[in-house]
C-alpha cells in the first residue's frame, strides 16, 4: 500500500515527457509541459488541453486545423486557439484530484482532458469523493478507440494456434508457468516465456491489462467486484501472469523500441514473447514507427518479425479516448464554449478519418473501419469480440493495491556516481549541489519499491577504496528493503563527492555481479546514476563494456539484468548511457535538469 | 401469500390506470394550472431566447427531432432533452414542465407513479393531471444485429429470431450456437427500462415474444418458467450503459465486443445506420413478429386547452422533425392507422415489469 500510495503520488510529478519518447531515451517533463500553441494565441481565448502523450501528434494535427478554421470564430466575436499538451493520463488524474497545484511547475490547469481510457476519469473522480468533494471529469463522449490486445510475434503466435486457435489471458498464464517454455510448442530456442506489460499505476495499457487478467480470472466480463479481487484463485493467476513480465515501466513504447532494435538484430524472439498493448502502439510497430513518432527524415522500416494482435478471447478494453470538457473552477464559460466547439470538430467525418490513419478506430460510425485497421498491419476489424465492463472506481483502485503485492518482485542495485563533479551546484540558482538533489531524490523514491524488493547501494568513483576493488564500494548490500530501507537511507544521505567517474568499470562490475547472483523469480536490475563521461584512463573500453552486456542479453539468455542509467545534468554522457541501456534491451532516462532528478527517479523505479 | 398480495397490487394499478383515465378526460380545468418548472439538464438553445419560453421536454429516442425545433426559430419552445426515467423521476419530485414528447404510454406510467407516491410536502392537493395527446407517430421496435450471428441464430431458432429464442439462448457460447470460429457469447442488449422510454417497450415486446400474448399482468411475471427466461436473459444483457449513449452507435463502433444483437426503434436503427457506411461487418435489421411500436404522444401538464394549442403550433413541424429522423409520423391520422394498439402490455404491467427487472438484472 506504501507503495502504490508513492507510486500515485508520484505519477503526478512523472514527466511527461517519459511517455512521449522518441527512442528508449525518457525525455525529461521540462519541454512537455509546455503546450503546443498552433497557430499563435494572439487574443483568442486559449484552450489548454490536456492530451494522453500518445496521441498528441494527432491532437496536434487537429488543433492546427481547427485553429485556421472559422469554427475557431466564437459566437458573440472573439476566438478561440487549442493548445494541446502531452500529459499522463495518470498524472493529470492525480493532479486534478489534487485541485492541480503549483501550475509553475505541473503546467496551466487544463480545460479540457483527453485521457487514455474513461478509467482514469472515474479515479480522479474517486480520490475527490474520497476527500468529499464533488467530481470534476463527466462523462466524455468517446473520441476514438483503441482496443488492449497482446501483440505478439507471429510465429509464436502461429506456434499456439493463431490465428485459428482463440488465444487468451489463460495461454499466458498457461506459457507463463511452463518451466520448459517454448519448448512445450517445439521451439525451446525461443527460451521461456517473456511478457512484456507496464505498470498499471501509470500506464493506461498497464492499467487495461491488470483489469483484463483479473476479469480473465474470474471469468466474468462485467461486475468485476473487490470480494472477486480477494479470491484466492485471482490472486493466483495474477502473481501467475506477472511472474513472466520482463520489468515494468511507464510506456509500451520502451518494450516496442526495444523489440524493434532487437528485431534488426535478428532476436527479437528472444527479448519479449508478448507485449500487453493497445491495438494502435502494434500497427504502428508493424508500420515500422515503434514510438508512434515519425521524426524529420526518419524512414519507415517494417519489422523483419511482425506482431500480430491476439485479441483475448476472455474480452478486452478499449482505450475509448473520452473527450472530457472539465467542471472545474478554473473554466470559464467562454473556454467551456470554445471546448465544445472543438469537441464537436474532432468528430466530423473528416477529421475522424485524420483518427483512422493515425491507427486508431473512429468514435464516429459514420467513418467506416479500414487500413490501416487492416490485417497487413496485424490487426482484425472484426475483433474483439467480448467487451469487458470499466470496473467502478473502487475496484480500480483495490486492484492497483493488490498488484503492487502481486507483481513481480524486484533485485535492484542502485549504482550512483559520486565523482568531484556531483559537487556542482545543481543550478544558478541553487546553493544545493547535484548530489544533494540527487540524494534526496534516491531516498525518496526507495518508497517506491515494494516491500519485497530486495535494493542495494553501490557508489562509484575513481581511488575511492583503499583495497580492491578500488573504483566502488558496496555501502548497502542487496538485501529486503523492508529490512534495511532506513539504512539505504541514512547511508545516501552521508555520501559526499570524491574525485573521478570509472563509469565503464563501475558498470561492468555491477552487472557482474548481478548476473552472478542472479534470482529468476525476480526482475534483477541496475540504476545507474551518472553526471559525466568516464575518465578513467585504466578502462575506456565502452565497446568492450557494450559487447559484454550484448552477449550477456541477447539467445534468449537465463540471466538478463537490465540497466537502467539516469543521465545527471547537463554534462552526463547520455550518449554511452543509451548504447548501455540498449545493450541489456532496458531505456536510459534523462536528467539533463538536475532539477528534473526527483521525477526521473520515480519514472525509472516504475520499471520495478 | 404473495401472490395474493400481487393480485391486490396488480388489481389497484389496474383501478388506478382506470382513474387515471378518467381524470385525463374529466379533471376540471382549474385543476390544470401550470406550473414553472426548473430544468435539471443544460438547456441548449439561441441565447436570443426569451427564458419564459415553454419547455418541452423530450424523450432521448426523439433528440433528433427536437434537436431539429431547437433550430427553428418560430417554434416557441425550448426544449431538453432527458432520459424518460429521469422525467419520471422529476414529475414525482413535483417539478412539472409545460410539454413532454415521450412515446406512450409513459405518461400514464408517470402519472400511476404520481398518483400512488405520497403527496409532497406542503401540497394542498395531488398536482392535476396531465393531457396526453392521441399517437401521431410510430416505429416498430425491431432487432438489430451483425448479420452473420442473426443468421446462426435464425438456425437455432427454428428459421425466426425471436426475442423468446434469445432469451433461451442467450448467454450460450456461440461455438455451441453453430460459429466455431467464434469466441464469446449471445450477448443481447437493450437499455435500462427504469431510465429509456424505449428500453422498456423493448423488454415488454421480449416478454410478449415469450408468453405470445400482450393482455399480461403481474402475475405473469410469477411462474417459474418465466422467471428463468428472464433471468437467462438478463443475465448475458451488459448492465452498464452505452458510452454513446446508444447501443447501434455501439455496434458499429465496437462491433463484435459491444452485442450481439440489440432492440430499439427502428426509426433510430434507420437515423443511425443510413449514416454509417458498410464496415467489415455486416448489420441486418429484423422485425420480429408480433409486430410491436413504439408510440410517441404529446404530454401538457400545463391548463386545460394548452395541449390543443401546442398542437397547434407544434404537431406539423414535429411530425416533419420525426420523419426525418425516422419515425412514421401521421398528424392527421390520414394514412396510417396508429390507433391500432401497439401490441404492448398495459401501464401498470409495465411498471411491474420494471420493479421485476430491477430485482433480476442489479
Amino acid at each position: 500500500m506504501r507503495r502504490l500510495t508513492g507510486c500515485l503520488a508520484l505519477l503526478a510529478l512523472l514527466l511527461a515527457g517519459c511517455v512521449r519518447d522518441t527512442g528508449v531515451e525518457q525525455e525529461t517533463a521540462a519541454a512537455d509541459t509546455e503546450g503546443v500553441t498552433v497557430g499563435g494565441a494572439g487574443d483568442c481565448t486559449v484552450v489548454d488541453i490536456a492530451v494522453s502523450v500518445e496521441k498528441i501528434d494527432l491532437f496536434v494535427d487537429l488543433a492546427e486545423q481547427f485553429n485556421a478554421s472559422p469554427d475557431a470564430q466564437l459566437d458573440g466575436g472573439g476566438c478561440a486557439v487549442m493548445e494541446p499538451r502531452a500529459q499522463e493520463s495518470g498524472r493529470v488524474a492525480t493532479l486534478l484530484s489534487e485541485g492541480w497545484p503549483d501550475p509553475d511547475v505541473n503546467g496551466v490547469a487544463p480545460v479540457v482532458w483527453s485521457p487514455a481510457s474513461s478509467a482514469w476519469s472515474g479515479v480522479a473522480n474517486q480520490r475527490l469523493a474520497d476527500a468529499g468533494q464533488p467530481p470534476i471529469a463527466p462523462a466524455g463522449e468517446p473520441f476514438m478507440l483503441s482496443p488492449l490486445v497482446i501483440g505478439m510475434p507471429q510465429p509464436m503466435a502461429e506456434a499456439l494456434g493463431y490465428p485459428e486457435e482463440p488465444l487468451g489471458w489463460g495461454d499466458i498464464l498457461t506459457l507463463a508457468r511452463d518451466a520448459e517454455g517454448w519448448g512445450t510448442y517445439g521451439h525451446p530456442e525461443w527460451g521461456p516465456f517473456r511478457l512484456a506489460k507496464t505498470n498499471p499505476t501509470i500506464s493506461t495499457t498497464g492499467l487495461s491489462a491488470l483489469i483484463a487478467q483479473y476479469y480473465a480470472a474470474t471469468g466474468k466480463t462485467e461486475d468485476l467486484t473487490t470480494e472477486d479481487l480477494a479470491r484466492p484463485e485471482v490472486d493466483d493467476f495474477a502473481r501467475g501472469v506477472e511472474s513472466a513480465v520482463v520489468h515494468y515501466g511507464d510506456t509500451i513504447l520502451t518494450f516496442l523500441n526495444n523489440l524493434a532494435r532487437n528485431d534488426a538484430r535478428g532476436t527479437a524472439l528472444t527479448y519479449a514473447s508478448a507485449v500487453a498493448t493497445a491495438e494502435v502502439s502494434l500497427i504502428n510497430y508493424n508500420r515500422g514507427n515503434p514510438d508512434g513518432v515519425l521524426e524529420p527524415g526518419e524512414e519507415l522500416v517494417p519489422p523483419r518479425v511482425p506482431l500480430v494482435a491476439i485479441y483475448p478471447e476472455e474480452g478486452t478494453l478499449f482505450n475509448d479516448n473520452p473527450f472530457v470538457v472539465l467542471d472545474a473552477e478554473w473554466v470559464d464559460d467562454t473556454e467551456r464554449a470554445a471546448a465544445e466547439r472543438f469537441g464537436a470538430f474532432v468528430q466530423r467525418p473528416e477529421n475522424q478519418q485524420r483518427v483512422l490513419e493515425f491507427g486508431y478506430r473512429p468514435g464516429n460510425p459514420e467513418v467506416p473501419l479500414g487500413e490501416p485497421i487492416t490485417a497487413e498491419f496485424g490487426v482484425d476489424p472484426t475483433q474483439p469480440q467480448t467487451a469487458l465492463e470499466l470496473p467502478e472506481p473502487p475496484v480500480l483502485v483495490d486492484a492497483l493495491e493488490r498488484w503492487d503485492v502481486q507483481r513481480k518482485g524486484a533485485r535492484v542495485l542502485i549504482t550512483m556516481d559520486v565523482s568531484g563533479s556531483m559537487g556542482d551546484p545543481a543550478g544558478a540558482e541553487t546553493r544545493e549541489t547535484k548530489l544533494d538533489l540527487a540524494k534526496q531524490a534516491a531516498i525518496g523514491a526507495l518508497d517506491d519499491f515494494s516491500p519485497d524488493d530486495e535494493v542495494g547501494l553501490r557508489v562509484f568513483s575513481t581511488d575511492l577504496s583503499p583495497t580492491e576493488p578500488t573504483d566502488y564500494i558496496d555501502l548497502v548490500p542487496i538485501g529486503p528493503i523492508a529490512e534495511q530501507r532506513d539504512v539505504l537511507a541514512q547511508r545516501i544521505e552521508q555520501l559526499v563527492p570524491t574525485t573521478g567517474t570509472p563509469l565503464y568499470t563501475a558498470t561492468a562490475a555491477s552487472y557482474s555481479d548481478l548476473v552472478d547472483a542472479f534470482d529468476p523469480q525476480r526482475i534483477n536490475a541496475i540504476i545507474l546514476l551518472s553526471d559525466g563521461v568516464n575518465d578513467d584512463p585504466r578502462n575506456d573500453d565502452l565497446d568492450g563494456l557494450l559487447a559484454t552486456l550484448t552477449e550477456g542479453t541477447e539467445g534468449g539468455t537465463e540471466t538478463p539484468v537490465r540497466i537502467f542509467p539516469i543521465a545527471y545534468g547537463s554534462d552526463a554522457d547520455l550518449g554511452s548511457l543509451r548504447r548501455i541501456a540498449e545493450a541489456t534491451n532496458a531505456a536510459v532516462y534523462d536528467a539533463s535538469d538536475p532539477g528534473s532528478i526527483d521525477r526521473v527517479f520515480t519514472a525509472v523505479v516504475s520499471n520495478f | 401469500m404473495p401472490r395474493v398480495v400481487a393480485l391486490l397490487v396488480s388489481v389497484a394499478l389496474v383501478a388506478g390506470a382506470f382513474y387515471l383515465r378518467a381524470r385525463l378526460d374529466d379533471a376540471p380545468a382549474a385543476a390544470r394550472e401550470a406550473t414553472s418548472v426548473a430544468p435539471t439538464e443544460r438547456v441548449p438553445g439561441p441565447l436570443e431566447e426569451e427564458p419564459s419560453d415553454p419547455l418541452l421536454i423530450c424523450a432521448e429516442e426523439l433528440a433528433a427531432a427536437c434537436d431539429a425545433l431547437e433550430q427553428d426559430p418560430d417554434i416557441p419552445y425550448r426544449t431538453q432533452v432527458q432520459a424518460a426515467g429521469d422525467t419520471v423521476a422529476a414529475l414525482l419530485e413535483g417539478d412539472r414542465p409545460e410539454l413532454w414528447l415521450v412515446p406512450a404510454p409513459w405518461p400514464e406510467i408517470a402519472q400511476i407513479l404520481v398518483d400512488s407516491a405520497p403527496p409532497a410536502q406542503g401540497a394542498a392537493q395531488p398536482p392535476p393531471a396531465p393531457e396526453v395527446s392521441e399517437p401521431f407517430a410510430r416505429s416498430p421496435l425491431v432487432l438489430v444485429g451483425f448479420a452473420e450471428r442473426l443468421s446462426a441464430l435464425q438456425s437455432v431458432c427454428d428459421g425466426s429470431v425471436t426475442w423468446s429464442c434469445i432469451g433461451e439462448r442467450a448467454g450460450t457460447p456461440w461455438a455451441e450456437l453453430g460459429m466455431r470460429e467464434a469466441s464469446g457469447r449471445l450477448r443481447p442488449g437493450h437499455l435500462d427500462p427504469t431510465q429509456s422510454a424505449s428500453g422498456l417497450l423493448v423488454l415488454a415486446s421480449a416478454v410478449t415474444s415469450y408468453t405470445g400474448r400482450a393482455d399480461l399482468n403481474r402475475n405473469d411475471l410469477d411462474t417459474e418458467e418465466f422467471a428463468d427466461w428472464f433471468a437467462n436473459l438478463e443475465s448475458a444483457v451488459p448492465d452498464f450503459a452505452p458510452p454513446s449513449g446508444s447501443q447501434v452507435t455501439e455496434m458499429l463502433t465496437r462491433g463484435l465486443a459491444s452485442y450481439d444483437v440489440i432492440g430499439t426503434t427502428q426509426a433510430e436503427a434507420t437515423l443511425r445506420l443510413d449514416n454509417a457506411p458498410d464496415g467489415p461487418l455486416e448489420i441486418q435489421v429484423l422485425t420480429p413478429q408480433p409486430v410491436t411500436t413504439a408510440d410517441v404522444v404529446l404530454v401538457s401538464f400545463g391548463a386545460a386547452g394548452d395541449l390543443e394549442e401546442a398542437q397547434r403550433s407544434l404537431t406539423v413541424p414535429l411530425a416533419a422533425a420525426l420523419t426525418d429522423s425516422g419515425w412514421v409520423a401521421d398528424p392527421a391520422g390520414e394514412n396510417m392507422s396508429l390507433l391500432e394498439d401497439a401490441g404492448l402490455p398495459d401501464a401498470g404491467f409495465l411498471i411491474a415489469l420494471q420493479e421485476r427487472w430491477e430485482e433480476v438484472a442489479r
